[in-house]
Parts: structure tokens; C-alpha cells; sequence
């Protein structure tokens, strides 16, 4: 069965331990939650698998439909099935989001299709119109002035344009209004199948009420400490995270 | 004769008096006025070579790169500049240089008088003032009915010869012209060399925009010199795009005359491989109440260096100026090289003149955010580049051009 696989992962930043021996595996058609307080590691996590050259991954094994994402370049992780929605996404001047995306897109063509920009088009603006992103939009450069939540429906465009295996959502609430999270929540939630897996990190149960997931995981100090279904999510919003704590040390 | 004295085997024939006679001789048909700028220009360039003072106006320039010593001889083929054709009317003299003067020379009789920009490449002014065999002369007068698109193509020569343009533009008052001016090569394994010298008189009220594509032959020199006179109210918009050429040495100059003028100056640079892109500007406000602007923008890649000195200088008389002028390099490499040398040179005291200039490498976490969507490094790389020079690309108000101009810079990166 495809899976996202993570085993005895540790990854460092700059000889510091973030990732201890984590270990996490989502088969497609799931959706998993990561929690966790400031500083336990999830956002490494994301980063980590998506190869970002900060993130020293000295053992353990990530693989994704039976590719080992511990060899691969970021670029070969995206085309291999693998995206990842920023926390933060970056602003890059001068490029705009129609062509970002047609290049994203064209770099997962095989070179002797041709790019229907008809097609194209016709494909992002219903996706932006679910998402309720101006058409405009798309000659504005990528990220650059814009607000927290135009930002994040960006990502969900970009995801919904490229289709991937699996998704990893890192903290796509913050910043976002109410109504700003039942459109990204609405968008992610048209995605869900059969064939595709989330992975959703949140500090929040807020999002989860909107992405109810199939499994919640705790995570403390680089590890999962804890796993249930939808209700630990409800669990740890009521008793924060000294519960946790106070459970580790028992 | 001039010798260069490194390899003073190599020196080039027309660097001789003999061959100064001879062409001299073949241009007797010229008017006398021709002759006499020809032979003072000569003397000058003579007497110039005497001086061998270490020069403010070069720092940071190998120097040897830009002189004439790897030329074999200068081509004087009338097929170095076409016009576009269908862009004369009545109103408007648009010719080479070559036709007007065997047509009608006292339209160009300023040639003798005008000057500038005289940044530096006094070795090239002089030579082009020599040598220059054709150019293009276009007036703009009258009222216009419609929106005046113009275009010249300058062809670079093959092999190892040199070709030198003398151009000059005059807007009369209140006109307005868009002028795209495309500089290429015969061939991509041309070595050959373009020194271009324009001088630029812009009319009270006037408005010109003028475009400048340079995307020579990569084994090519390109020395393009030119001087903007602006009178009152007038607007001149530049847009320079560098991609070709193995060298090249550009000074630009804009000279606010009267009042209310407005000089709007921008560049872009790709550079790469070995390829060096010498810049020197001056925005020099003579009047009050004028306006400058200059933003030159350069991508280097592999082992290309770029050198940007520019100098705002406001005379004593010119209150209320406002002038800009900023200086942004990307280096995509270890091995490539950007100068920097802003300057002011401020004698008002009520004015507003800002510069800066900053060198950085490519933004690691932008590289990774296109990477993480799939877009591989180079590809990647290459979007950034071209929406780092955007910023200049969209000055130009035509949607075409400007797509031409993108899929060259995003060509250039390949």
C-alpha cells in the first residue's frame, strides 16, 4: 500500500538535535494531525522531508511511495509526489503566480508535450475562483505584499494546480480570519481521496474542526509521545500541553 | 601612429597616419566641415594617447579589454544600420547618416559642434568621431496625429572588423517618439566591434522613449556612448537591456538644461560567462526644478563582472532638484563580480538627491520555495534573474517587446 514512511528519523540544525528518533508513517487516504507546542520539532519535520538544505538529517529513513526522500533534491521530492504548504511562504519580486506555477507545472511535463495554455488558464481560474482568489492575482508577484491569508490560499492554489501524492500542511491556520480558514479548509478538504494523504500541523483545534483527521499525533522534544483519533485534539485544547508534560515525567 | 605598447605587433592599420590619409582621401566627397571634425578628431586622439595618468573615470575596468588592439580593420558597409521603413513620413526625417549626407549634409551640420559624453572613452569618442562611416538622423516635428513607433537595427560586423555609428536624435518641441534601437551581430561567431556615439536634443514639452537591446555575438565589443540634452518640461524615458557582447563599455549621460525637465534612466545587465559590461553615468542638473531618476539592475552568472560608477551632479543654480539614482547587483556565481561607485557631486542646497547601491547573492530560502514545487535549480535560478530585472523590464509599455525581452533574458540563463 503507498505510504508515507518516516523511521527512526534525527535531524540536526547546525550539530543541534531537533528530530530524535521520530518515527511516523501515513498511508494515502488519511488524514494525520502533528500537535505540539513551540519548539518540539514539527515544522523541522516538514522541512526536513522536503529537503531543505538547513536541515541535516544524519539517520533514520523517509520514503514516499517507495521513494527515499533522504537522497533525493527538493525539486525531485515536489515532481515525486511531495508538497509542502510554507508557514511562511516566501516572497519572490517579479515573478508572478501565473508563471510560477506554469513552471512548476511544465517541469512535470514530459518535454515532448505540448503546454495547453488555454487549458491552463481555464484550470487555474476555477481554482482560484474556489478559493476565492481575484484573478488578478495572477500577474501580481508571487507572495510579495501580500496579507497572511492571501498568502496561504496561495499555497492551497499551488497544491490544487499540481496535484500531488501528499501534502503536508505546516501551521496553514495561523494568520488566517475565520472566514479565510473555512475557504483553505474547504479547498484542502475537495482534495481529500482515496489516493492522497495530508499531513496537517497545527498548534490549534480549530483547524481540525474544519479537517477533521483520521489520527492526531502528540509531539514533545522531537518525538511522537502520544497518537488517537480526532478526540485527543479536543483533549489537548481543554488540558494544554503541561498535561503532556506532566504524563512524560510520570 | 598609435602603438599600443603591450603588443605593439597587433597595433591596427587605422591607428596609422597613412591610413587616416587614405580614408581622409576616399571621404574628400564629404563636406568641409566633415573633414575638419575628422582631422580634429584625429589630433585629438593623438595627443591623448600622451596622457597616461591613472584615470578615476576606469577604476575597476581592465581597461585592455576595451581598446581596438584585436581589430583587423574597420568596416565601412552601408548594411550596418536599417531603419524601419515604414516609419518616415512627412513630418519626419528618418535617414542613415550615410544618405543625408550625400542628400542633404547641413541637416547634420551640428555634428561639428555637438559634444559629450566625454565619461571616459575619449579613445572611443575620437576614434568614432574619426571613423564614423554611418549612423541614423532622425527630427521629429510638427504636431503628431498619432503615436510615433520608430525602429533602428545597428549590425555588429563579422570576423574582426570595427564599425563606428555617429547618431543624432532631435525632438522638437512638444513631439513624442518611441524609438527601439536593436543592436546584433552578422553572425553568433562574430568578433567584430560597435562603438556607437548619439546625442540626443529633446524639446521643450517633448517626450521620448527610447528602448536600447543589446544582444551581440558573445565575442563582440560594444562601446556605446551617448549624451541626453534636455530643455524645459521635456521627458526622456531610457531603457537599456545588455545581454550580449564580450565587452562592453556604456556611459550614458543626461544633461538638465532648463527647467522642469525629467530624465528617467534604466538598465538591466545579464551577464555571463566571461562577458564584462563597463556602465559610467551622469545625471548633471544645470537648471532648478528638474527631475532624475536612475536604477540599473544586473544578473551576473559564471565569471561576468559588471562596473557601475554614477554621478548626480547639481550646479549651484539648480535648486529644487530631485534625483535618484540607485544601483542593484545579483550575483548567481562565486566567480562573478560587481562594482559599485555611486557619486554626488552637490553644489545646491535645497535639493533632494539620494543613492545607493547593494550586491547580493541569490536568496537561499526563495531558491528552495521554487525548488519544493518542482521547478529545477537552473530553471529556478532563471525565474528569480528575470523577476529581479523586472522591475526595469516593465518600463517598457509594449507587451510584445517586453515578451521578446523576457525569453531572451530567460534564454540567456540556459
Amino acid at each position: 500500500m503507498s505510504t508515507l514512511k518516516v523511521q527512526n528519523l534525527s535531524v540536526y540544525i547546525e550539530d543541534k538535535p531537533i528530530l530524535n528518533d521520530f518515527s511516523l508513517e501515513i498511508p494515502y487516504g488519511e488524514v494525520h494531525a502533528i500537535m505540539g507546542p513551540n519548539g518540539s520539532g514539527k515544522s523541522t519535520l516538514s522541512k526536513a522531508l522536503a529537503a531543505h538544505p538547513n536541515y541535516d538529517i544524519r539517520n533514520g529513513t523517509a520514503e514516499l511511495d517507495g521513494h527515499n526522500l533522504i537522497d533525493m533534491e527538493p525539486d525531485e521530492i515536489s515532481r515525486a509526489g511531495l508538497f509542502l504548504a510554507f508557514q511562511y511562504p516566501i516572497e519572490v519580486p517579479g515573478v508572478t503566480i501565473a508563471n510560477f506555477i506554469r513552471a512548476a507545472i511544465q517541469a512535470r511535463m514530459e518535454e515532448s508535450k505540448l503546454f495547453k495554455a488555454v487549458d491552463y488558464y481555464k484550470k487555474l481560474y476555477q481554482k482560484m475562483d474556489d478559493l476565492g482568489i481575484d484573478r488578478n492575482f495572477t500577474a501580481r508577484s508571487l507572495n510579495d505584499g501580500f496579507s497572511g491569508g492571501e498568502k496561504k490560499r496561495c499555497e492551497i492554489l499551488q497544491m490544487a494546480m499540481l496535484d500531488p501524492k501528499f501534502c503536508i500542511l505546516d501551521e496553514t491556520d495561523s494568520g488566517l480570519d475565520i472566514d479565510a480558514l473555512r475557504v483553505v479548509s474547504a479547498g484542502v478538504n475537495s482534495m481529500r481521496s482515496s489516493n492522497r494523504g495530508f499531513l496537517v500541523i497545527t498548534h490549534y483545534q480549530r483547524l481540525l474542526d474544519y479537517i477533521v483527521p483520521d489520527k492526531v499525533h502528540v509531539m514533545w522534544e522531537g518525538k511522537i509521545v502520544r497518537s488517537g483519533d480526532k478526540d485527543l485534539a479536543s483533549e489537548l485544547e481543554s488540558k494544554g500541553y503541561d498535561w503532556i508534560k506532566e504524563e512524560l515525567a510520570a | 601612429m598609435i602603438i599600443d605598447k603591450k603588443n605593439p605587433a597587433t597595433t591596427p592599420a587605422f591607428f596609422s597616419e597613412d591610413y587616416f590619409e587614405s580614408f581622409a582621401s576616399n571621404h574628400s566627397w564629404e563636406p568641409g566641415w566633415l573633414a575638419d571634425l575628422r582631422k580634429e578628431s584625429w589630433a585629438t586622439l593623438q595627443e591623448n594617447e600622451l596622457v597616461s595618468l591613472k584615470d578615476e573615470r576606469w577604476r575597476f575596468s581592465p581597461k585592455s579589454r576595451l581598446g581596438y588592439s584585436h581589430f583587423k580593420s574597420i568596416s565601412e558597409s552601408s548594411n550596418s544600420i536599417n531603419l524601419d521603413p515604414a516609419s518616415g513620413s512627412p513630418q519626419n526625417i528618418l535617414n542613415t547618416v550615410d544618405n543625408i549626407l550625400l542628400d542633404n549634409p547641413d541637416l547634420i551640420a551640428d555634428f561639428a559642434e555637438i559634444q559629450g559624453p566625454n565619461l571616459g572613452a575619449t579613445q572611443s569618442y575620437h576614434l568614432t568621431n574619426t571613423y564614423f562611416t554611418n549612423g541614423f538622423f532622425l527630427k521629429v516635428s510638427g504636431i503628431q496625429n498619432q503615436k510615433l513607433h520608430l525602429l533602428v537595427n545597428h549590425t555588429c560586423p563579422e570576423e574582426r572588423f570595427v564599425t563606428f555609428h555617429k547618431n543624432y536624435v532631435i525632438l522638437d518641441d512638444f513631439t513624442e517618439v518611441t524609438l527601439v534601437e536593436n543592436f546584433i551581430s552578422e553572425n553568433v561567431f562574430s568578433q567584430g566591434g560597435l562603438s556607437n556615439l548619439t546625442h540626443f536634443k529633446i524639446g521643450k514639452g517633448a517626450k521620448l522613449n527610447r528602448i536600447l537591446i543589446q544582444n551581440m555575438a558573445e565575442g563582440t565589443s560594444f562601446h556605446n556612448l551617448e549624451n541626453f540634452d534636455l530643455h524645459a518640461d521635456s521627458l526622456v524615458v531610457n531603457v537599456q537591456c545588455h545581454l550580449g557582447a564580450n565587452q562592453s563599455r556604456i556611459e550614458t549621460k543626461g544633461n538638465l538644461l532648463e527647467p522642469g525637465a525629467n530624465f528617467e534612466n534604466f538598465s538591466f545587465v545579464s551577464g555571463r560567462g566571461k562577458q564584462l559590461f563597463d556602465q559610467r553615468t551622469e545625471q548633471y542638473h544645470f537648471a532648478p526644478h528638474c527631475s532624475s531618476n536612475l536604477l540599473a539592475k544586473n544578473v551576473l552568472q559564471d565569471e561576468a563582472k559588471s562596473i557601475f560608477a554614477g554621478l548626480i551632479k547639481v550646479d549651484p543654480k539648480a535648486q529644487q532638484t530631485n534625483a535618484l539614482q540607485t544601483n542593484r547587483n545579483l550575483l548567481l556565481s562565486r566567480d562573478a563580480e560587481a562594482d559599485s561607485l555611486p557619486g554626488l557631486e552637490i553644489l545646491a542646497n535645497d535639493v533632494s538627491c539620494t543613492h545607493g547601491a547593494t550586491t547580493s547573492r541569490l536568496n537561499q530560502e526563495e531558491l528552495f520555495y521554487l525548488l519544493s514545487r518542482g521547478i529545477e535549480k537552473k530553471s529556478a535560478e532563471s525565474l528569480i534573474s528575470l523577476g529581479f530585472l523586472e522591475e526595469i523590464i516593465g518600463k517598457i509599455q509594449d507587451e510584445e517587446l517586453t515578451q521578446r525581452i523576457r525569453e531572451m533574458v530567460y534564454t540567456h540563463f540556459k
